[in-house]
């Protein structure tokens, strides 16, 4: 487990809980009336800090949503001929496997890719092989199986060009598409 | 009525010819790993060829335009065959005066062909004749219906009497009058497209806009089966070339790739997505999908090939860890391990000869695709290419010609190997050209 994503994931929980406790202050103060001028300037006070704070956290659960998204659309790399998932792939995946549990109502659609060597058709199944990896590690952790489709794209789809160990590393992958649903619960951790 | 002759040595040739086709390798598969250093030995039998001399045509009613229009494609199409020297020299000869056998017999033709136009516009009709310079007699004659020249199938006409020569002459049927269906790459997108054995004629068959692969065909050439993600998915679809029709024959999630016709053309079977892996799967033509053949269980099983008789099916398989070739019958059960294992092996794309027992397929020597073919009966294989990159071979209707293609040999293109002589030729040229399928000969109308 990397630190940098344990941050990650004790940010968005300050946040949700943020969210939670400050969400009274969101709509308008049904309470509040046109009195004394100096009432009425603390009130806009009031108001403008109230929006300002407001605005913050939106802007907050906003960037934990986009983090979690993030997570979730990271790519996954594999090794040559392999759709075996490594060690720090799977500790990416569990962190996907959460943000999918917490979102029943998200949809995503798992792609498959290999390197240019091999066979047009080869390959296909190759990625095929990565995405269905990916499909069996979710439901294994949870994830309910009608949430993720998956689909090769053999090596029709290069994310680098060249001939090289470089370009060849970077297009043995999974991609992940959000297809239907958003992310609505950022989850508070990894468990 | 034809009479053997036992003086004639080209069915002799013939032999020869078929014969050098088992010359073995059993060192190819070692030959694949770097480290054993194997030489590899490509062997093709040098083979004496008839002469053959195509006269110019007479027209009556046709321009002399067409005639030597009809004269070229003739000409191409038979050396083209890899069956006969053609012979030139035809210089200043009046298609009017009666053909001088003996003449053309000293100028090293064994055969020679007439041939007469008769009509014009769209109501053209060619006869051509065979002659036997050797024996000084004619041996066919037969009368084609030839569009009009700028009709797209005047070609393919032609092609048919080209392909008449061919059978009279040496029994084997001809493979000009075919097309070959391809993969071809650009702005992002691959489509379908097919092209004439020549190189003529090129035609878009899909516009999907999308990627589109491994195009194959029905035994009756009226049809294209192949991978498409139009959809969303890797589905599979067959289309009525006449019409454009197209019909979803499997959208199932995941791939639906590599498909091929049963000889009877009531089956496609190909690799599907099941519990998994990728399986072999049978859909009826016109009728619902699929029918499982394979049960993988962590392997994969794609590309089937069916024999000739359709009683069996050849395919790729990873079960032991690297694709190989197995053989199974057409009704699933037990598969049989064609190719010998070799931990650094890597054979995939077979295609099953229309008329035998061979199996062409791309096999990696030191990494590199090659051509090979692997008899079913025996397991000897034998590599028929080296250097370049050649993929994705595709047997012609004769089992003796394939096609492939190939990315960087003389620039990319598309080829085409004769088996017998080693001879290779470009059928159309440059990069992104992919997954080439033969069709079967075609007849009036398609």
């Amino acid at each position: 487990m990397t630190f940098r994503y344990l941050g990650v994931f004790f940010v968005l929980v300050l946040v949700l809980a943020g969210c939670r406790r400050e969400a009274p202050a969101d709509g308008p103060d049904p309470d509040a009336t046109p009195a004394a001028d100096a009432d009425a300037d603390a009130q806009a006070r009031a108001d403008a800090a109230a929006a300002e704070r407001a605005a913050m956290e939106r802007r907050e659960r906003e960037e934990a949503t986009a983090t979690a998204r993030d997570i979730l659309e990271r790519i996954v790399y594999f090794e040559f001929d392999s759709e075996r998932l490594s060690g720090e792939a799977q500790e990416d995946m569990r962190m996907k496997a959460e943000i999918l549990r917490a979102n029943p109502g998200l949809r995503i659609r798992v792609e498959g890719h290999a390197d240019e060597r091999g066979s047009t058709e080869y390959n296909l199944a190759l990625g095929q092989r990565r995405a269905e990896s990916i499909r069996t590690f979710l439901t294994n952790f949870g994830v309910s199986s009608g949430q993720i489709s998956t689909l090769s794209y053999g090596k029709e789809r290069p994310r680098a060009q060249g001939s090289n160990e470089r370009a060849w590393a970077e297009n043995r992958r999974a991609e992940f598409v959000v297809t239907a649903g958003e992310i609505s619960t950022v989850p508070s951790g990894l468990r | 009525m034809r009479t053997e002759n036992p003086r004639r040595s080209r069915l002799a040739w013939s032999a020869l010819a078929a014969a050098s086709l088992f010359i073995t390798l059993p060192t190819l598969l070692a030959g694949q790993d770097p480290e054993e250093g194997v030489r590899l030995d490509i062997r093709y039998s040098p083979t004496q060829q008839p002469g053959l001399v195509v006269l110019p045509l007479a027209t009556e009613g046709a321009s002399g335009a067409v005639g030597s229009t009809v004269r070229g494609i003739l000409r191409q199409d038979l050396g083209f065959s890899n069956r006969f020297r053609v012979v030139e020299g035809t210089a200043g000869v009046s298609p009017d005066r009666p053909v001088n056998l003996p003449l053309w017999r000293e100028r090293g033709a064994d055969w020679v062909v007439t041939g007469r136009i008769r009509g014009a516009g769209g109501g053209m009709t060619l006869e051509v004749a065979l002659h036997d310079a050797v024996y000084d007699q004619e041996r066919e004659r037969r009368t084609f219906r030839l569009p009009s020249a700028n009709d797209p199938d005047f070609r393919l006409a032609v092609h048919r009497a080209s392909d008449a020569v061919v059978r009279w002459a040496t029994g084997e049927p001809g493979i000009a009058a075919t097309r070959i269906a391809f993969v071809r790459e650009g702005r992002g997108a691959k489509e379908v497209y097919t092209v004439e054995w020549d190189g003529e004629n090129v035609r878009r068959v899909t516009e999907d806009g999308s990627i589109t692969l491994s195009p194959a065909w029905s035994p009756d050439g009226r049809r294209l089966a192949y991978t498409s993600f139009r959809n969303g998915v890797a589905g599979l679809y067959e289309r009525d070339l006449a019409t454009g029709r197209v019909r979803a024959v499997s959208e199932r999630e995941g791939i639906n790739i590599t498909p091929a016709y049963s000889p009877d053309g009531r089956t496609i079977a190909f690799g599907a997505s099941m519990d998994g892996n990728t399986e072999l799967v049978t859909a009826a033509a016109g009728g619902r999908c699929c029918e499982r053949k394979t049960q993988g269980r962590r392997f994969d099983s794609l590309s089937p090939t069916f024999s000739p008789d359709g009683s069996r099916i050849a395919f790729v398989s990873n079960r032991l860890g690297r694709p190989h070739l197995y053989v199974m019958s057409a009704n699933g059960g037990d598969a049989r391990q064609l190719t010998e294992f070799a931990a650094s092996a890597y054979n995939v794309s077979p295609d099953w000869s229309p008329r035998g027992s061979r199996i062409a397929f791309e096999t990696r020597v030191r990494g590199v695709p090659q051509l090979a073919v692997v008899d079913v009966d025996t397991r000897e294989v034998r590599l028929l290419t080296s250097g370049a990159r050649h993929e994705d071979p595709s047997w012609a209707p004769d089992g003796r010609h394939l096609v492939f293609s190939s990315p960087d040999r003389d620039g990319g293109g598309i080829f085409i190997l004769d088996t017998v002589t080693g001879n290779i030729r470009p059928v159309v040229r440059g990069r992104g050209y992919g997954l080439t399928a033969w069709s079967p000969a075609l007849g009036d109308g398609r």
